[in-house]
């Protein structure tokens, strides 16, 4: 098992280094430059063009774009440096250290919460399937899936914050402000796990160990949350692995509608700047951050299936 | 009589699908009397899986409906029992064992917590006697090194210890009546005798009966001290085993024992009984398996033959043999 | 059944959210729209609250007016400049006292307080005054502003607090120039210390404003506290706290719950709604700013004159106004500048006469049209909706327009880079806004709108060159009569307006300042400057 975790593990570095050149290039496709943004255009006036033409030095925007990647590259490899800010001239690290555990809490959060509560609803549709309380809760699930995150997020907003008064709007100060952005990233992984969760379940169901332990006089309830869970359980952690990405992604929009500092909105401010460094640095913590928790998932089957070899 | 443990009278088993209603049992009657077997046979769809499910009252239940009949288990009918009451029978007073060892074992559960589950609910050992008890009933159905098997997966097993499990699961809470659903029919023949040979040692030693279904005439002429043959849902002959194997009398039982290949025989081909199981809405309005049998005549596809009772106790249900009427047993 | 139901449910629900989202776009309000006044300072009778929060869309990018093109709402917490203009408009002395004019109109002297202090408690001297200057106006200066005030030749202290400028020519525009953001004075050690950095961290920041940034999280906000030793007297407000959201809902939710205090750049549902919500006030104030669609004339069509005034002509700009401008209180431009510069003058709106761009065209030798394309990004304005109606406009004269839409950065990198007139453009229009913040029509005109020697002048991003308005801006420059000026002014902008249009200019804007009517003492000027001097809120 220690062997197969190395090699995972191992295997995240040749996936982050394709990321981080397909991030790199591709940001550059795009037409903007970070310098003729802070320093060109503007009612108010333009600079000098030679001024530009200086800074793009400076800041190496004018090397062959091969040698600006491994020289941005050869910094985190070899110095753990992510880069510096070209609009704020801060080192970006810094600014992640701060903002990361903003972004973590609410898909974290929101992952924890989606799950606990969308099993529950899984659980509940299948158990009584067909039957009114499915229909229901599996519309629900489905609006709560189709609704966009940010239009969620505005009627929570809308009902907790304005009307009823009881919660902030604005920033992450403490547990209160989390509570609405958790929530709107959490409903919309509900919809998706409840519907995962309720298939799995009946497929479970339907196998003959099921009426094994049936025979043998097990209740109800202990088929369902026991005996069916535990298999069911597989499938369901696929799934929750995988929404935890959209979800990471997901916190951005959260982030701007909610005002939270995080990582989402550093990198979305990032890119309205052009702030290529920004951009290509919080693009790889949020693709390091999927692969990891992705492999982690991988190895957490062995825990629930003991049919998994790790070979 | 006094010893009859299970008395199963007229049951209706029906399934209420998209398609219609199909009564899987229809209209069954039998008895079972402490430390007999009986065989159940037919071929697969004759209803003898929904039967076992039945008395236990765990066939999938949307589309299945026990419609009419008694099930009596000492004198009480379990059909008017509750759930709860139920569940303190099924694997206590009577177990079942399934076809396929490998999908009835729960794959994420070790063998022996698997068993101490019955053992913990139904007779209250604690965590500590249930282990110990596993280890022991392991080591009965024959199983080498049983300590360590007990803390194993089902899919680290073989087909053969597998189905051991699934005996001794069955056998945890010493049941009065085992029922055993094609048994060995998912394995290979040589670990199917050891099995058998399993079957019968715990017979004789625990004094268990045994309901054994199969399609398998093979494995009935070892164990078997009755035999209930099925058609479409209906029992159609009813003997002790030897009666069944020296003298069928019924057309389908007669195909049966023909279909058996006999060993030092030449044959040019295997015997097979024409024509295939109808479906239920093709059912004729009288004998149903009048389509197929060589010896049909004037009454059998339009009259229901009832099933009587010959003077040797035996029960047949063909108008072969139910000169002047005969009264239902 | 059950299928049916959960269909039945599902469609709703969304009957319901359709029905809820609807109606915000329904943008022909008929309330009407005085100016806001400026409110009066806090009387300080009662309880207040010490902290002010303001919430706005996006960060500063540098708290150094030299640098800032940004906007000029925030620099004025932290730095002071020789003169400023009050809420009347009008120029007023600020670190300077009292100015003379030499008799040649060439030179100035300013004598400034003696009694200002930066927030690091160092004393105001001549010697910053002359440090922020030579910085800005080096030959080889590198700061954002530095064309914009060379017509300053020389900067000299005479004493401590004695300093004189000189103009290469009779300056007329001086005082109002001298308001510009460039002018915020920089305390002299920290230009030493920071050079080109300064102003981009709290740290870096030191000036002789009412307020002292204490804390700046970029892109979040920043926090300023009341300086003791204002030269004004301290602020009334202990805490001054402008937070940045970005997304203009969430920021109209914020100004509702009540956890920000003073709310701008909504939009424009929002502001219609929010003058119905109790306890919210909404404010509208002058402004300097136009709003237009600049011509592109090395277009292929468009650098022939007659081309563009079939254009010009063939846009109703009033039914654009009542569409989408007039809720909120935006009107028809009637020159090239707003109404609140010097040197404006009233020459209507330009008239909406297809039948004589169709005659236009024809004699430019397009009576069959002609095809161009239109940029614009979004969020600015509603200039994605403007530039459509322009295109219906267009499309009924057979002059076939289309729509390119980018983002900020996008647009700012099409302007960029240009070494000859129509390099790598090949839009005929785009969006543009014009607000000389010296409220003076030399920067309003002579900036934009002379062709410069090599042909690429800087701020002129649409190549427009025209030789009467060449010759005439440099005379209004050093012209020191007011009424010769506008005389002056109102030739070019009669060229530039209609006869060889630079641009389409539609609205003239406003501010919209949404604020708690517990708010006392808001007071900003048209250049959308707030006066944090007065700034208070009841508790």
């Amino acid at each position: 098992m220690l062997r197969y975790t190395i090699k995972r593990l191992l295997q995240l570095i040749p996936t982050l280094l394709a990321v981080s050149m397909i991030i790199f290039f591709s940001i550059r496709l795009i037409p903007g430059d970070p310098i003729s943004l802070m320093y060109g255009l503007s009612e108010a006036g333009g600079v000098d063009p030679a001024f530009i033409e200086q800074m793009r030095e400076q800041y190496g925007l004018n090397d062959p774009l091969i040698t600006q990647y491994f020289r941005y590259m050869g910094n985190i490899i070899f110095h753990g440096d992510l880069g510096t800010s070209i609009v704020t001239k801060k080192p970006i690290m810094d600014e992640l250290m701060n903002r990361y555990q903003y972004t973590i809490v609410l898909a974290l959060g929101g992952t924890l919460f989606g799950s606990i509560i969308g099993i529950a609803v899984g659980i509940i549709s299948a158990v009584f399937h067909n039957k009114a309380a499915d229909n229901f809760l599996m519309a629900f699930s489905m609006i709560a899936v189709s609704m966009p995150s940010f239009f969620l997020g505005m009627i929570l907003m809308l009902v907790f914050s304005l009307n009823l008064g009881l919660l902030p709007s604005v920033g992450m100060k403490g547990v209160k402000y989390a509570i609405l952005p958790v929530a709107t990233l959490g409903l919309y992984a509900v919809g998706l796990i409840a519907r995962t969760t309720r298939s799995s379940m009946l497929d479970v169901v339907n196998q003959d160990y099921i009426r094994t332990a049936r025979s043998r006089g097990v209740s109800k309830t202990k088929i369902y949350l026991s005996h069916a869970f535990r298999n069911a359980l597989i499938p369901i952690l696929t799934a929750i692995g995988l929404r935890f990405g959209i979800l990471l992604v997901g916190s951005s929009i959260v982030e701007t509608v909610f005002t939270i500092p995080g990582l989402g909105r550093f990198m979305i401010d990032g890119i309205s700047h052009r702030d290529y460094p920004v951009i290509q640095s919080t693009m790889l913590v949020f693709a390091t951050t999927f692969v990891l928790v992705n492999t982690l998932v991988d190895l957490l089957y062995g825990f629930v299936d003991p049919r998994v070899k790790y070979d | 009589m006094e010893n009859t443990l299970l008395d199963i009278k007229n049951l209706k088993t029906y399934f209420f699908t998209e398609e219609g209603v199909i009564p899987a049992v229809d209209d069954l009657s039998f008895t079972l009397d402490a430390g007999e077997t009986l065989a159940i046979v037919g071929e697969s769809g004759c209803g003898k899986s929904v039967t076992s499910l039945s008395i236990l009252r765990i066939y999938p239940s949307p589309p299945g409906k026990i419609v009419g009949g008694e099930i009596l288990y000492n004198g009480e009918d379990l059909l008017q029992k509750s759930e709860g009451e139920m569940r303190k029978i099924r694997g206590n007073d009577i177990s079942m064992i399934f076809q396929e060892p490998l999908t009835a074992l729960n794959p994420v559960f070790t063998v022996g917590r698997q068993i101490m589950e019955g053992l913990q609910m139904h007779q209250h050992l604690d965590k500590k006697q249930a282990h110990e008890k596993a280890v022991e009933l392991l080591a009965q159905v024959g199983i080498p090194t049983p300590e360590r098997v007990v803390d194993e997966y089902p899919h680290q097993l073989s087909g053969g210890m597998r189905q051991r499990v699934m005996i001794a699961m069955a056998l945890s809470c010493e049941p009065k009546i085992l029922i055993a659903d094609e048994p060995t029919t998912a394995l290979d023949v040589t670990i199917q005798a050891q099995i058998l040979e399993l079957l019968v040692s715990i017979k004789e030693e625990t004094g268990t009966s045994i309901i054994l279904i199969t399609h398998d005439l093979g494995i009935v002429a070892q164990i078997a001290q009755n035999v209930m043959v099925m058609y479409a849902g209906q029992a159609v002959e009813y003997a002790d085993v030897r009666s069944i194997f020296k003298d069928p009398l019924h057309p389908y039982t007669v195909g049966l024992l023909r279909s058996v290949p006999v060993i030092g025989v030449e044959q040019d081909s295997l015997y097979s009984i024409k024509g295939s199981i109808p479906s239920a809405k093709d059912y004729p309005a009288g004998c149903r398996f009048s389509p197929r049998c060589q010896d049909a005549f004037a009454p059998c596809a339009g009259e229901m033959p009832p099933l009587c009772t010959m003077p040797d106790g035996r029960r047949v249900r063909c108008w072969k043999y139910a000169e002047g009427g005969c009264k239902d047993a | 059944m059950k299928k049916f139901l959960s269909l039945a449910l599902v469609l709703l629900l969304a009957l319901g959210v359709l029905a809820g989202c609807g109606g915000g776009n329904d943008a022909s309000g008929s309330q009407s729209f005085g100016d806001a006044s400026n409110m009066p300072a806090p009387t300080g009778d009662g309880e207040y609250k010490d902290t002010v929060i303001l919430a706005t869309g996006s960060d500063q990018n540098y708290m150094d007016g030299q640098m800032n093109n940004t906007n000029d709402k925030v620099l004025r917490t932290v730095y002071s400049s020789l003169v400023k203009r009050d809420q009347n408009n009008e120029i007023v002395g600020d670190l300077a006292e009292s100015w003379e004019i030499s008799d040649d109109n060439l030179t100035w002297t300013f004598y400034l307080r003696q009694d200002v202090k930066f927030h690091n408690g160092k004393q105001f001297t001549s010697a910053d005054v002359k440090a922020s200057y030579d910085r800005l106006l080096a030959e080889d200066s590198l700061v954002r502003y530095a064309s914009t005030m060379r017509f300053i030749t020389d900067v000299s202290v005479v004493d401590d607090y004695t300093i004189t400028m000189t103009t290469e020519n009779p300056s007329p525009v001086m005082l109002a120039n001298l308001c510009h953001r460039a002018n915020l004075i920089l305390d002299a050690d920290y230009i030493e210390e920071y050079g080109l950095d300064l102003g981009l961290t709290a740290e870096s920041c030191n000036g002789t404003g009412p307020y002292r940034l204490v804390q700046w999280d970029k892109d979040e906000m920043m926090v300023f506290e009341a300086f003791d030793d204002y030269f004004e007297g301290k602020p009334p407000t202990q805490n001054f706290i402008i937070q940045i959201i970005p997304d203009t809902s969430s920021r109209a939710m914020a100004l509702e719950t009540g956890e920000v205090d003073i709310a701008d750049g909504l939009a424009v549902e929002d502001v219609l709604r929010l003058q119905d919500v109790e306890g919210i006030s909404v404010n509208f104030y002058k402004y300097q700013g136009l709003h237009g669609f600049q011509f592109n004339c090395a277009h292929e069509y468009l650098s022939d004159s007659r081309l563009r005034r079939a254009v010009s002509h063939a846009i109703n700009r009033q039914a654009i106004i009542d569409a989408l401008y007039a809720p909120i209180g935006e009107y028809c431009a009637t020159a090239p500048v707003s109404e609140v510069v010097f040197g404006y003058t009233d020459l209507g709106v330009v008239p909406y006469d297809p039948e004589l761009s169709k005659q236009l065209m024809e004699e430019a030798g397009y009576a069959d049209g002609f095809e161009f394309s239109i940029l614009v990004y979004p969020n600015y304005n509603q200039s994605l909706p403007s530039a459509e109606m322009i295109v219906q406009d267009l499309a009924a004269v057979g002059i076939t327009a289309t729509i390119e839409i980018v983002d900020n950065a996008g647009f700012n990198a099409m302007q960029g880079n240009r070494t000859y007139p129509g390099e790598n453009f090949p839009w005929g229009m785009f969006i543009m806004g014009y607000g000389p913040s010296s409220l003076d029509a030399d920067e309003g005109l002579r900036r934009l709108w002379t062709t410069s020697p090599d042909g690429n002048n800087n701020n002129n991003y649409g190549w427009y060159s025209n030789e009467e308005v060449d010759t005439l801006l440099p005379q209004a420059q050093v012209e020191m009569d007011p009424a010769k000026r506008i005389e002056i002014y109102k030739r070019v902008m009669e060229i530039v307006y209609l006869e060889d249009p630079a641009a389409v200019f539609t609205n003239q804007r406003r501010i919209i300042y949404c604020m708690s009517d517990k708010v006392e003492g808001f007071q900003v000027d048209m250049r959308n400057a707030i006066n944090y001097t007065t700034l208070a809120c009841r508790a």
